[in-house]
């Protein structure tokens, strides 16, 4: 038995019974054995009443008539030459063809019955006909000899058959009358079976409308369906523009026909200001707003406009006309920046544009929709680095930066696998005493016997998300190293090693510190974690989680560059914190500016209140560390105590004071970071 | 008008005469004796045209070998085509005739019905003057194979002793 989901109605379980296999079978036999056995009925009917017409028709009838009259002109013709008392030659005629008649009617008659029902009074009357028919040849033959006898006898044969017609007739009658209410009562059970048989089969016609229509609603509704899964696949539903899906489509196709295109890649400044401002609502609303403006110019310069994602865009344009393209990217960035209303309030975006054409590339790429957008993206950054709402576009000066990067993108991997990927160490010293209590591990390459400065190679490390695996890196390298020295030199230094933002969204941070206490032997609360904020942190919640962990761990937290970020004070309200790291842009004045000094001043407070460790950057000069140790700071680091440097060389330092370092740390109980 | 009559005319004619090939052989008569009879033709002008057999067979005359319903057996009827008679008093034309017996049997036959089969006005069976009570001595005979295949043909159509032809 069929089984139907329990979530269906009682009309779509009768459907789905209806249509099932062997019910749609089953109805169908019931259909034709109902119009087979009506069918027949009404052929059966048909068959009986073409017998009975067969049995039955009007020439028996007539027959019957045209004899008794033909035997009545005999006998007319007779009786009148008996009273004239002769046959004239004008009766004699007349009575042979009267003659004629008779014989061709009787053997008509017999013909007739022969092909029909036997009928007793048929035979009988036949049999009488012939008899006035001999009498009549006899009469002929003799020349009417004994005519008195003659029409005696004829007279009396004419009643004979006269009363054998009429018999005949009146049998035929009755047949008739029964032949008609045969008909009548064979019509009227065609009726009941034509009303039935018409009754049953608009029953099942109505069913079958009524599920057909279902069927043809279901399917249109199914149309309508694949049609918007078809539309959603390739268009963006919130600004009905042309989705990254298709874009790929669209312009691999005019890359595959090496025609001039030109990618515009638009990215929208300050967006997410808006999102948080004024809500989603209103972040829609400009995104419709752009798309407009953008399909306006895109239409204008027979272009194609997409959403690529998020608040990023992209026109392409057929052509490699650069002043051409250099209208279209300033019109563009000025129809965006166009401010729109949303619920009373102004609201206005700007727009950055990377320009890149494929006639521009170099050969050095595979031109494709990738390299294009690549290439495209990489001008649009440049936008973005030299102060948005611009547009760049993408040349040689470019070309050699995006090839550089993505050299060092190729290479990093393999740096990272190979060791060249090294790390130096800063030191961080007690103010009282200015003695190294720890370092800072600061990630360097080592590039064909070259060190590579970190501005060089962090951010397109950040770019292409390798900035993982170097933190990682360094983290195992350094707590190694640290560890191996403390144990043979009988040293307690603290390493603080640099974690992106990015690092506090994966569980897996707290994974990879575990492994490298374990694998390194260092005490966990020599091990630092610097939550270094280079993008903004997007899952709160998320990063308390793992920074619990990593505190449950035994290592400690640190907030690197306090004061430069986005949400300073929202990491002190969120996180367990050990120390605070004042960034160095807070020191670079306080020799001069009172505000600095005031601004310093606040943040030890906050941070003496929270019971939280100071660390001071960029300590330059004996004056700035003067002044911040007067202030209360505790620690410090800067190029007055110490520039980042290999590891073995900043050890070597360090090892001077390395008794004071001990016994400091044990007098700390261990709690100096 | 003359124009269409005389296609319509050679049209069939051309037809009949395909169709005599098949079934109607054209035949030379010897005189005889025939029963006496007249084929009244009432033209459309509403003259009146006396036909004897003889006068009939003055027309070009045909041998059809049929049965009928009233034989079994296949008879030669002679005789002349009620085509050639119609044409002849200008009847060929009209819808329908009325063709009535020496006994008031009347029947009408349309002229769909001699366009699509050929009809004898027979006048001889088997070499002999027909008879009456052979159903002569004029009598509408058709070929029993196109008398069966026909829609249109009927018992009443094959009729004995006529005596009369009007416009329906």
């Amino acid at each position: 038995m069929d089984q139907y989901p329990p979530n269906l109605g009682l009309v779509d379980r009768m459907s789905a019974a209806l249509l099932g296999r062997r019910v749609a079978a089953a109805c169908v036999t019931v259909i034709l054995t109902i119009c087979f056995v009506a069918g027949s009925y009404v052929q059966a009917t048909v068959n009986q009443l073409n017998d009975t017409h067969q049995a039955f028709n009007d020439r028996q009838l007539r027959n019957g008539y045209v004899a008794m009259s033909d035997v009545q002109r005999l006998v007319l013709i007779m009786q009148d030459a008996f009273g004239k008392g002769e046959m004239t030659p004008n009766a004699v005629d007349e009575f042979r063809s009267a003659a004629d008649f008779l014989f061709v009617r009787t053997d008509t008659f017999r013909r007739t019955l022969r092909n029909g029902v036997y009928m007793e009074s048929a035979d009988n009357a036949v049999a009488q006909l012939q008899r006035v028919q001999d009498l009549v040849d006899h009469a002929l033959a003799t020349n009417f000899d004994g005519l008195p006898t003659l029409s005696q006898r004829l007279t009396v044969l004419s009643q004979n058959a006269r009363q054998a017609l009429v018999t005949y007739l009146d049998d035929m009658s009755r047949q008739q009358d029964r032949i008609l209410i045969r008909q009548a009562i064979a019509v009227q059970n065609q009726r009941i079976v034509i009303w039935t048989t018409l009754a049953g089969l608009s029953v099942l016609g109505i069913v079958a409308i009524f599920l057909l229509r279902r069927e043809v609603r279901a399917k249109q509704a199914r149309q309508v369906a694949e049609e918007r899964v078809r539309h959603l696949a390739f268009f963006d539903p919130l600004t009905g523009l042309p989705n990254r899906v298709h874009f790929q489509d669209r312009l691999g196709t005019l890359l595959e026909k090496q025609t001039s295109v030109a990618l515009l890649l638009i990215d929208l400044d300050g967006f997410k200001s808006i999102n948080d401002t004024n809500g989603h609502a209103a972040g829609d609303a400009i995104l419709e707003h752009v798309s407009d403006m953008l399909r306006l110019t895109s239409d204008k310069y027979d272009g194609f406009a997409s959403r690529l994602g998020g608040d990023e865009f992209s026109v392409f344009v057929q052509t490699d006309d650069l002043t051409l393209l250099k209208c279209i990217c300033a019109e563009a960035i000025d129809r965006i920046s166009q401010p729109i209303v949303f619920e009373g309030e102004k609201l206005q975006v700007e727009a950055s544009i990377g320009l890149a054409m494929n006639t521009q590339i170099s050969t050095q790429m595979d031109m494709n929709v990738d390299s294009l957008s690549r290439v495209a993206d990489f001008a649009l950054y440049a936008s973005k680095s030299n102060g948005k709402r611009q547009f760049t576009v993408y040349d040689e000066a470019l070309e050699q930066q995006f090839l550089k990067r993505r050299a060092m993108v190729e290479e990093l991997p393999r740096a990272i696998a190979d060791g060249s990927m090294e790390f130096f160490l800063q030191p961080k010293v007690d103010l009282a005493t200015e003695q190294t209590y720890g370092f800072e591990a600061l990630a360097r390459w080592r590039r064909n016997d070259l060190i590579v400065p970190p501005h060089d190679f962090i951010a397109t490390a950040e770019e292409s998300g390798l900035i993982t695996d170097i933190d990682y890196c360094v983290l195992r390298n350094a707590t190694k190293a640290i560890a191996d020295f403390n144990f043979i030199n009988n040293t307690n230094f603290s390493i603080s090693i640099n974690f992106s933002t990015i690092h506090f969204n994966s569980r897996k941070l707290i994974d990879v510190v575990e492994e490298a206490l374990n694998s390194s032997g260092l005490a966990p609360e020599l091990l630092i974690i610097e939550i270094t904020e280079t993008i903004e942190m997007q899952d709160w919640d998320q990063a308390k989680h793992i920074i619990a962990a990593i505190h449950k761990l035994g290592a400690k937290i640190s907030i690197d560059d306090f004061g430069a970020g986005f949400s300073s004070l929202a990491y002190l309200r969120t996180t367990v914190a050990n120390e605070i790291k004042i960034d160095r842009s807070l020191i670079e004045d306080i020799e001069t500016s009172d505000i600095s000094r005031f601004l310093l001043d606040a943040v030890l407070d906050i941070a003496r209140n929270l019971d939280l460790e100071v660390t001071v950057e960029g300590i330059e000069t004996r004056i700035q560390a003067d002044i911040v140790s007067k202030m209360g700071a505790n620690n410090a680091q800067g190029y007055l105590f110490g520039r980042p440097m290999p590891k073995e060389e900043a050890l070597q330092k360090a090892i001077k004071y390395s008794d004071h370092v001990v016994s400091r740390n044990m007098a700390r109980g261990i709690q100096v970071l | 008008m003359p124009v269409r009559l005389g296609l319509a005319v050679m049209i069939t004619c051309l037809w009949a005469a395909s169709v005599a090939a098949d079934n109607f052989r054209p035949i030379n008569l010897e005189p005889i004796a025939h029963a006496d009879a007249e084929l009244a033709i009432m033209g459309a002008d509403g003259a009146e045209l006396r036909l004897s057999p003889t006068d009939l067979e003055a027309m070009d005359t045909y041998r059809l070998r049929t049965t009928t319903p009233w034989r079994e057996q296949p008879a030669d009827f002679d005789g002349v085509l009620l085509t050639d008679v119609l044409q002849n008093s200008g009847l060929l034309e009209v819808d329908q005739i009325r063709v009535i017996a020496e006994n008031d049997f009347a029947t009408v036959i349309p002229r769909a019905l001699w366009e699509e089969v050929p009809i004898l006005v027979a006048t001889r069976v088997n070499d002999r003057a027909h008879s009456r009570r052979e159903r002569g001595p004029i009598q509408f005979v058709m070929a029993m194979d196109d008398y069966r295949s026909s829609s249109l043909a009927a018992e009443s159509h094959l009729v004995w002793m006529a005596a009369r032809i009007e416009v329906e």
